[in-house]
């Protein structure tokens, strides 16, 4: 059996007297309090036993410095009413007293309450801050997706993005409204001279952050299941991973430093290096794991099969994908610098282009949305075609698009919307090929 | 509505800059203000140290004495003045109960 456990601790800066009773309902089932860590609390396996905790914030106490005299004088001055110093995490102090019934060690409650305040503002106006940053986030985000649509629908990083911009944003709201209610309650209870116990708003404010973890399994659920290729799974895990190894890099550099006595400006600067440099090389990591070339063996029309000669020609591909839809965009051309294309043989043609771009809903009533934004972002372009040569259900020619191809075309495949741009006439093979990429069948 | 800082005082901030009368270290209120009263009123630590902190900012009290960790304080003129203005208050209170209630029943 383990002789340590950890516990996170989700409680709001103002619930001292939530902490003491968590304290001491884990002393009670045998596990002493010994330290605390970032977001939680260490417990050592000890005998069961009756004890008194309480919490104290001594404003200047910091995670980053080992404790100044004043602090330990502070300590001696408790441990004189009979309240051992346990273990301190940052401003807080943790204490123990063994005996039935001590004195507390807040006896006034306007000061007791005044003092909370303080440190609870602090934490207040830094939720009102992310707050801010959330919503202008969250604004720029639905602006952007409200002026393309078509992108935003196929787009899964939008979507997580909006999922986690709101749930922040709620989490930061009820952050800033616990506090509120907290602080009126427990003043108008001061001014009685009482102090206020806020079990259920310390809960509620306890429980928000909860809000969070849950949004970002559901985001990555989603990815998993509708999100984009493998490899962009996986770069959203070594991402993840990224910030949790910077997180830890950065507390494990800040606690032994402050072990071992350095001052806290040096404390704050290497740890905040640690944090950069564990970030940058899991980047780093990151990119080299996942890089890939760009592979054409699975797209499902090349200018090869346009009849456009074995050239090797530069490839680029882009997927994206939420639930609603996916997009799949692939781009062969020939680009004489920096040797991503083969010299070609003397009087070689190499002139051919292919672009194109499919959008396949995922959902039934992803397709009309589909077909409404690709022919939006042509309007004005385009003019009804042919579409049985492409299989298609539907189709428009556009002359000269606004990409600056000299032609292109949209059709129409039931579920799917194809943007194709290519710079050759095409003959009736073409269009039979076509209509084999995209799933139609030629008349 | 709450009332403005040190316009009056709470009891044990009273007792507080009552014991520093004379010089005295923090661990010495601590016992003087239980013997003071006959127990009615005790300060916790906590509340101590930051009494001690927020008199030291607002000039009632000053630092006289740094023997390692231990500090000791004294009164100031200021801190006596506030001192003596809650006394006063004390006391009309007192004699408002008495004017009402008369002496028997105080």
């Amino acid at each position: 059996m383990s002789r340590y456990r950890r516990k996170f601790d989700l409680l709001p800066v103002y619930d001292k007297p939530g902490e003491a009773r968590l304290f001491e309902r884990m002393a009670a089932k045998g596990w002493e309090l010994c330290g605390g860590g970032r977001w939680s609390w260490k417990f050592r396996r000890a005998e069961p036993a009756e004890a008194r905790y309480a919490v104290a914030y001594y404003a200047r106490g910091s995670e980053y410095a080992p404790p100044d005299s004043d602090e330990l004088a502070f300590r001696e001055l408790c441990a004189r009413t009979g309240w051992e110093f346990v273990c301190s995490r940052g401003y807080m102090q943790v204490f123990v007293n063994r005996s039935a019934d001590p004195l507390p060690l807040d006896t006034d409650p306007e000061l007791e309450i005044e003092l909370t305040d303080r440190m609870a503002r602090k934490g207040a106006l830094f939720s009102a801050a992310a707050l801010a940053a959330a919503l202008a986030l969250l604004w720029l985000t639905l602006s952007r997706a409200l002026d393309d649509r078509l992108a935003a629908l196929v787009s899964m990083d939008a979507l997580i993005l909006l999922l986690l911009l709101s749930g922040a944003a709620l989490c930061c709201l009820g952050d800033i409204v616990c506090w509120a209610l907290w602080r009126r309650r427990a003043r108008a209870a001061a001014e009685r001279g009482e102090f206020y116990a806020s079990r259920r708003i310390a809960r509620v404010n306890a429980a928000i952050p909860l809000l969070l973890p849950v949004l970002l399994a559901l985001c990555v659920m989603a990815w998993f299941f509708y999100g984009g290729s493998g490899r962009e799974s996986m770069r959203v895990v070594i991402n993840a991973a990224a910030v949790l190894i910077a997180g830890a890099a950065g507390a494990a550099v800040s606690s032994r430093l402050r072990a071992a006595g350095a001052p806290r400006g040096r404390n704050i600067a290497l740890s905040a290096l640690a944090v950069l440099v564990s970030c940058a090389a899991v980047a780093v990591l990151g990119a080299l794991l996942t890089a890939r070339e760009a592979d054409s063996s699975d797209a499902p029309l090349t200018i090869s099969d346009l009849g456009g000669g074995d050239y090797a020609y530069a490839v680029y591909i882009e997927s994206d994908a939420s639930p609603f839809a996916e997009l799949y965009s692939y781009e062969e051309r020939y680009v004489p610098f920096g040797g991503a294309c083969p010299k070609p043989a003397p009087g070689e043609d190499v002139s051919a282009r292919l672009r194109y771009s499919v959008y396949r809903a995922r959902i039934p009533s992803a397709y009309p949305k589909l077909r409404e934004g690709v022919l939006w972002e042509h309007q004005g372009l385009t003019e009804p075609c042919e579409a049985a040569p492409f299989g298609a259900e539907e189709a428009w020619y556009i002359e000269e698009s606004f990409h600056g191809a000299e032609q292109a075309w949209i059709l129409c495949y039931g579920e799917s919307v194809v943007y194709l741009e290519y710079n050759r006439d095409l003959s009736a093979e073409n269009c039979a090929a076509i209509a084999a990429a995209f799933g139609g069948e030629s008349a | 509505m709450a009332r403005a800082k040190f316009h009056t005082l709470t009891e044990q901030m009273f007792y507080v800059l009552l014991c520093l009368r004379v010089e005295r270290c923090g661990i010495d209120i601590l016992d003087l203000v239980p013997e003071l009263t006959g127990g009615r009123v005790s300060v916790g630590s906590g509340t101590l140290y930051n009494l001690l902190e927020q008199f030291l900012d607002a000039g009632f009290i000053r630092e006289t004495r740094v023997e390692g960790r231990r500090r000791s304080y004294i009164l100031t003129e200021r801190g006596l003045e506030t001192l003596k203005n809650e006394y006063g208050r004390i006391c009309a209170q007192a004699a408002d109960f008495r004017r009402v209630f008369g002496e028997g029943e105080a």
